[in-house]
């Protein structure tokens, strides 16, 4: 009989066999977890796509086209503004900015005093530099419709080189309306100021929401000159007249349930895009053209985890979108809590849509008011006296009167010897007495409005 | 050798083992071995129908994606007598074809990283 007992085999290839057998099953697990999960948010993407089409919402930047009103070529005002900024000076922008604070700081101090000389100079030199590109912004204001396009069809590093030329354009009519408000030139101010108004409507094509922000800003600056050219210029009745009719036109609050539906079409492109095969990195580089320019989703996006982003990105923007037709004030309200960082699309490069929201009400409210003291002043020079309140104003200068974004009711009004004021109440929801000028206290917790000095203050 | 080991050895020689019968091996072996394969032809079965189930999904979920990327408006490329009279003028090999091909593809042709280097253009080709 066989008595040898059996050789037993050595640990390490038991080891071996267990590691591999592990791997191999490590391996298939996330082989198939994969694919199921791939499988599982392709549909869920496909569902949130076709419930933005079910919507009758647009996808693309066409669809988004679709309800702008035609303009006929003669009364574009895109083709001058496009001519401007290819004509304004690639000067520093802060340096057009330090010259317009260092003017208006002067300007709004009682009494006014004059910027030092060498201001003056630098002011100068700039707007004769760019005096062409000023005439041609001045002819886009005349024109009814515009069409501008600021590009971010053809990705987000042109429309940001377009934006940086709008604003430098921008600066420098603000600029120019301060110096001609500084010489007592109230009509020509009031023209200038016209035109900064209506300049705004650059933004208004494809508004993502970074070019909405810029216009925002530019209206915001638009009603601070406003103040200046009511103080300081003096203008004819006509000229306020046509300002008051310009600012009427303003009509920032509709905008943002168009940036809403714009950032998720910019959204939609990005990931058509890279869904596209014919639009890969080996097409390209067949081409010759190299590395694909570095862009944000990062290449490999469409698996699992980027359909994952995708899908939370669009249902994140589907709340937007509703929140952000909700009327004012609610829409305030309704977009907090929208754009949390956590399934952002685009993590911390998205501008918090909330904060977004409440510098568009802020800007509302600052054109607002600086429309209702347009009507005050000219009710002060037809009556030689302030309004005791705004509703003297209706029927006379106005049909109705615009409302505080922040509260849904009338903006408020103060009146003392040497000043007025026109406001909201702002941001904490709270009558500060018309406090629009504080500059200790937190810029959130004050009002929000216009401040006009009288004459005799002066 | 001790004085019995005569009887030892006869007594050897009379009970000599024979071992196990020659088929035992085989069939132990056999047995065993057939547990092994069976074994492992079902978990080389499963995982071979895991992955071709996983196969399946990635295709279905990249066909899901065409779908969602037609929805968005790519890939509808409208190759017109336009397009072909384009393309032969950009030299009308692959080249040309495959350039004007990607920009009708991207919708824009001055999309972000677009257009691919132009292809020489042949300008005898566009002069009559």
């Amino acid at each position: 009989m066989n008595t040898e007992p059996t050789a037993k085999r050595p640990s390490w290839r038991r080891v071996l066999r267990w590691t591999v057998l592990i791997a191999l099953g490590v391996f298939v697990v996330v082989v198939v977890a994969g694919a199921v999960w791939g499988y599982v948010v392709a549909g869920q993407l496909r569902e949130e796509v076709a419930k933005i089409q079910a919507a009758g919402e647009p996808l693309t930047f066409t669809d988004l086209d679709a309800d702008r009103p035609e303009v006929k070529e003669g009364d574009d005002a895109g083709r001058y503004y496009q001519a401007a900024l290819a004509l304004v000076r690639h000067e520093d922008s802060e340096e057009i900015w330090d010259a317009g604070r260092a003017y208006r700081d002067a300007l709004s101090e009682i009494p006014t005093s004059r910027p030092a000389d060498d201001v003056v100079q630098e002011v100068n030199r700039l707007l004769a530099d760019n005096e062409l590109a000023l005439d041609m912004l001045d002819r886009g204001a005349e024109r009814s419709g515009c069409r501008f396009d600021m590009g971010i069809e053809q990705g987000i590093a042109v429309c940001m080189e377009r934006l940086s030329q709008a604003r430098r354009a921008v600066r420098l009519v603000s600029l120019r309306t301060l110096v001609r408000a500084s010489k007592g030139d109230g009509d020509g101010a009031t023209d200038s100021a016209i035109s900064l108004i209506r300049m705004a409507r650059m933004f208004d094509h494809h508004p993502v929401m970074i070019v909405h922000l810029v216009k925002v800003a530019c209206l915001a600056l638009a009603s601070q000159d406003t103040e200046i050219v009511l103080e300081r210029g003096q203008p004819a009745e006509a000229s306020l007249q046509n300002l008051q009719q310009v600012l009427l036109s303003v009509q920032l609050g509709e905008d943002l349930s168009r940036v809403a539906l714009a950032e998720r079409v910019y959204g939609l492109q990005l990931m058509r895009d890279q869904i596209n095969p014919s639009l890969g990195k080996a097409a390209l580089a067949d081409q010759g053209s190299g590395a694909l320019p570095e862009r944000w989703p990062p290449a490999g996006f469409w698996n699992p985890p980027g359909r994952w982003m995708a899908v939370a990105y669009l249902r994140e923007l589907a709340e937007l979108v509703s929140a952000s037709r909700q009327p004012w004030p609610q829409v305030l309200g309704a977009m907090e809590g929208v754009g949390s960082e956590s399934s952002s699309f685009f993590p911390g490069q998205s501008p918090s849509f909330a904060r977004a929201a409440v510098l568009t009400g802020k800007t509302m409210a600052f054109t607002r008011s600086a429309l209702v003291s347009v009507m005050i002043e000219r009710y002060r020079r037809a009556n030689g006296k302030l309004p005791d309140a705004l509703g003297a104003l209706v029927p006379t200068y106005t049909k109705s009167l615009p409302l505080d974004p922040f509260t849904g009711t009338d903006l408020l009004y103060r009146h003392e010897e040497q000043s007025y004021v026109v406001y909201s109440v702002g941001e904490n929801r709270t009558d500060d007495q018309g406090d629009v000028d504080s500059k200790e206290k937190s810029r959130r917790l004050i009002d929000v409005g216009i401040r006009i000095h009288l004459p005799r203050s002066r | 050798m001790s004085p019995n080991d005569p009887q030892i050895e006869a007594m050897l020689t009379r009970y000599r083992p024979t071992g196990p019968p020659a088929n035992l091996r085989d069939r132990v072996l056999r047995l065993t071995g057939g547990r092994r394969s069976r074994w492992a032809m079902a978990v080389g079965l499963a995982i071979a129908a895991l992955l071709v189930l996983s196969l399946g999904l990635d295709l279905a979920s990249r066909q899901m994606m065409q779908e969602t990327a037609l929805a968005l408006g790519a890939g509808r490329i409208e190759w017109t007598p336009e397009a072909e009279e384009m393309a032969q003028m950009l030299n009308g090999d692959g080249e040309g074809r495959r350039y004007l091909a990607l920009a009708l593809a991207a919708g824009a042709p001055h999309r972000e990283g677009f257009p691919p280097r132009m292809p020489r253009i042949d300008a005898s080709r566009m002069i009559p």
